[in-house]
C-alpha cells in the first residue's frame, strides 16, 4: 500500500441542492506535506471530515491506507479540527493523559517538552487559557502523536505571525518520516515553503493537484500567485 | 477501549454528582440531629429551612440525573467535543455504551443515595429515643420469624422478584436508549434540534406502548399469595407463598420485549450516528 | 526561524545556492559534518523533501558526499571548492559588470571604482 489517502469519485451532498464535494479523485502518497487549498466553502473541511469518518459520503469512496474510515484508521490519523473541540473543564495534563490513554502512538514526553517551551502550564484548566494558547495546546496534542496521517484543518487560521512560525516549525519538526501531513488553509504564502504538493479545490472539485516545485518551475510563479490567479474574483 | 471511555465518562460526570450526593446526605444528618434539640421544637424556622434545602437537593438530584443523561450525550457526542470523541479509535457502539452504562449507574446511585438520606435522617432523628431501642428489641425477638418469612417468600417468589428487578433495569435502559435515538433524530434535523428531539421521543414512546399492549401477557396483578397457617405439630406459624404463573409470564414477556426494544434503539442510535452525524 | 524565499522560483534551487555559499564562506568547512535532512529543513523552514533534493544536487556536483551510517559530509576536495569559488566569482563579476554597464559604467570605470572603494575602506580603519 503506497497511498495514505485515496478518494474515488467522492461526493458529498448535505441537502438536495447543497453539493460540498463533487466527484473528487485524489491519490496522496506517504511522506508528503500537502496543502489543501481553496477559498471558504470550496469543500476543504468536508473532505477532512470525510477522511475522519465524521461524515459519510453520498457517493464514491474514501480510504485511509486502504481502509474505509473507522476505529482502525482513527488510530492512524491525527486530526486538528477547525473548532474548539476539547472539554474545557479539563486540565492540560489531564488531556495529555487522556491522549496517551487512547492513542498508542502518543508521546507524552514530546507533549511536555513542547508545553514547557511555550510556557504553557500543565496544571492550567483549558477554560482559563486565551484563545491563542488553547489553539497551541490543541496543536501540541495533535503533533505529539506519531501518526501516519496528520489532518490539520486551518492550523494557522487565527494566530499571530510569531505563533504561525512556531506552528509551522512544530509541524516540520514533529511529523514522522513516511507520515503525510495534509493541511488546509487559504493563507498560502505562509506555508508555501513547506509544501510538497498542492491540491486546489474549487466548488467541490479538484481543480489541480500539483507538485509545488514543478508548479513554480513550469508556471514561473509561486503557488500563492497561482492560487490568486485561479481563484480571482 | 470501552474501559478507558468509561473511566473518563465517570470522571466527567462524577464531579457534579459527588457534590450533590454529599450535600443531601449531610443535610439529612443535620435535619435528624436538629430534631433532637428541644429548643428547635419550639422555634421551628431552622428545621423548616433545612427541610426546604433537603427537598431542593432531592429535586436537584432528580433533575440532574435526567438532564445529564441527555446532556452528556448531546454535548459530548453531538456538540464540539464530538470532534474529539468521534476521532478516538473506538467504535460507535463503544461510544454509546460509554454513555449508557454510567447513566444507568447514576440513576441507581441517585435512588440509593436518596433512600440512604431517609435512613440517615430517621437514624439521627430518633437516636437515643425509646422507639429505637424498642424497635431493635422487637427485631431481635422476632428476628427468626422474620427470617423464616423472608426465606419462604424468596423460595416461592424469588424468581419472579429477580425477574421484576431485571425487567425494571431493562425498561430503564430502554428509556435511556429511547432518549438517545430521539436525540439522534433531532440531530438529523439540526435546525430544530430541540423540537424534533422532543417530538421524536413522544412518538417513539407512543409507538413503544402500542407495541407493548399487543403482548399476550399483560397483567398488573402481582400474584403474590401469602398464607399463614399453624403447624399441626409444634404450633409454630407456617408461611406458604405462591406466585401467580400468569404474572411470571407477563414479567418474562415484558423483559423480552424490553430487550428487543433496547436492541432496536441501540441499532438505530448507532446507525444514525454513523450515517447522519454532522458536527458543526 | 524560517528563511525567506523567492516563491516564484523552485525552492530547491535557492537552497542549492545558499548551501554552496555556506560551503564557500566556511560555515560548512571541508570535511565537515552536515546536520540531518530534517534538521536542515526545519532550520530553513522548508519541506524535508525539498532539502533532500537540494542536497542530492550538491552530491551530483561532488560537493557533498553521503556515508551510509555517519551521514553527510562536505567534500574534502579543496580543489573542487576552489573551482566553485572561482566559478561563483565569475558569475558575480559578470553580473556586477552587467549592472554597471546598465548605468553607463565601462568595465574599466567599474574596476577603478572598486579600487577607489578599497582605498576608502582602508582609510576608514
Amino acid at each position: 500500500m503506497s497511498e495514505i489517502l485515496t478518494c474515488e469519485a467522492l461526493t458529498k451532498r448535505y441537502e438536495k441542492d447543497k453539493t460540498a464535494l463533487d466527484g473528487v479523485d485524489l491519490h496522496v502518497s506517504f511522506g508528503r506535506i500537502v496543502g489543501l487549498l481553496g477559498p471558504n466553502g470550496s469543500g476543504k473541511t468536508t473532505l477532512i471530515k470525510l477522511a475522519n469518518g465524521l461524515l459519510q459520503p453520498t457517493g464514491g469512496s474514501i480510504k485511509i491506507a486502504g481502509m474505509a474510515p473507522g476505529p482502525d484508521t482513527k488510530a492512524l490519523v491525527s486530526y486538528l479540527p477547525d473548532a474548539d473541540w476539547l472539554p474545557d473543564w479539563m486540565r492540560v495534563e489531564q488531556l495529555v493523559e487522556m491522549f496517551g490513554d487512547f492513542y498508542a502512538d502518543f508521546d507524552p514526553a514530546k507533549a511536555s517538552e513542547m508545553l514547557a517551551k511555550l510556557n504553557l502550564s500543565p496544571k492550567a484548566k483549558l477554560k482559563t487559557l486565551s484563545k491563542g494558547n488553547k489553539e497551541k495546546v490543541q496543536l501540541i496534542l495533535a503533533m505529539s502523536r506519531n501518526a501516519r496521517l496528520y489532518l490539520l484543518d486551518e492550523p494557522i487560521g487565527g494566530v499571530d505571525p510569531a505563533a504561525r512560525d512556531y506552528i509551522l516549525s512544530t509541524i516540520l519538526n514533529n511529523y514522522q518520516k513516511d507520515a503525510t501531513v495534509i493541511l488546509s488553509t487559504h493563507l498560502i504564502g505562509d506555508i508555501e515553503p513547506i509544501l510538497d504538493e498542492a491540491i486546489f479545490l474549487k466548488d467541490g472539485r479538484v481543480f489541480a493537484h500539483r507538485n509545488a516545485e514543478e508548479l513554480r518551475e513550469t508556471e514561473g510563479k509561486s503557488v500563492d500567485a497561482y492560487f490568486r490567479e485561479v481563484f480571482k474574483c | 477501549m470501552l474501559k478507558k471511555l468509561l473511566k473518563y465518562e465517570f470522571k466527567a460526570t462524577g464531579r457534579v454528582y459527588g457534590g450533590l450526593y454529599l450535600a443531601i446526605l449531610a443535610v439529612a444528618v443535620l435535619m435528624g440531629v436538629s430534631f433532637q434539640i428541644p429548643a428547635l421544637l419550639v422555634h421551628t424556622a431552622p428545621i423548616a429551612v433545612l427541610m426546604l434545602v433537603y427537598l431542593a437537593l432531592g429535586v436537584a438530584i432528580a433533575v440532574m440525573t435526567v438532564l445529564s443523561i441527555i446532556q452528556r450525550f448531546t454535548r459530548n457526542l453531538l456538540g464540539r467535543e464530538g470532534y474529539l470523541m468521534h476521532t478516538l479509535p473506538v467504535s460507535n457502539a463503544q461510544l454509546i455504551l460509554a454513555k449508557l452504562i454510567p447513566s444507568i449507574v447514576w440513576v441507581l446511585c441517585s435512588i440509593v443515595v436518596v433512600l440512604l438520606s431517609f435512613v440517615l435522617f430517621s437514624l439521627f432523628g430518633t437516636l437515643n429515643s425509646a422507639a429505637v431501642s424498642e424497635f431493635f428489641h422487637a427485631f431481635s425477638r422476632y428476628g427468626s420469624e422474620i427470617g423464616k418469612l423472608l426465606s419462604s417468600v424468596i423460595k416461592g417468589y424469588g424468581v419472579t422478584l429477580v425477574l421484576m428487578v431485571l425487567e425494571w433495569l431493562a425498561s430503564l435502559t430502554c428509556s435511556i436508549l429511547c432518549i438517545y435515538t430521539a436525540c439522534m433524530i433531532g440531530h438529523w434535523c439540526k435546525k430544530y434540534f430541540v423540537a424534533v428531539s422532543i417530538a421524536a421521543f413522544v412518538v417513539l414512546n407512543v409507538l413503544q406502548n402500542q407495541l407493548l399492549n399487543l403482548l399476550p401477557y399483560n397483567t398488573t396483578n402481582t400474584g403474590l399469595d401469602l398464607v399463614f397457617s399453624t403447624s399441626a405439630g409444634d404450633g409454630s406459624i407456617v408461611y406458604t407463598v405462591t406466585g401467580n404463573k400468569t404474572y411470571l409470564w407477563a414479567v418474562l414477556a415484558a423483559l423480552a420485549a424490553d430487550l428487543v426494544l433496547c436492541a432496536v434503539y441501540f441499532a438505530a442510535t448507532s446507525w444514525l450516528m454513523k450515517n447522519k452525524l454532522d458536527l458543526e | 526561524m524560517a528563511e525567506q524565499f523567492d516563491a516564484s522560483r523552485p525552492i530547491y534551487a535557492q537552497l542549492v545556492e545558499r548551501l554552496k555559499a555556506k560551503i564557500l564562506a566556511g560555515t560548512y568547512p571541508p570535511g565537515g559534518h552536515l546536520d540531518s535532512v530534517r534538521d536542515l529543513a526545519a532550520a530553513a523552514g522548508v519541506n524535508p523533501n525539498t532539502m533532500q533534493r537540494a542536497l542530492a544536487q550538491l552530491e551530483t556536483e561532488g560537493l557533498v558526499r553521503t556515508e551510509r551510517t555517519a551521514g553527510r559530509f562536505v567534500t574534502e576536495d579543496t580543489a573542487l571548492i576552489e573551482q566553485l569559488r572561482a566559478d561563483t566569482a565569475q558569475t558575480l563579476a559578470a553580473d556586477f559588470l552587467e549592472k554597471m554597464r546598465g548605468i553607463g559604467y565601462s568595465p574599466a570605470q567599474a574596476a577603478a571604482l572598486l579600487e577607489h572603494w578599497d582605498a576608502k575602506e582602508n582609510r576608514d580603519e
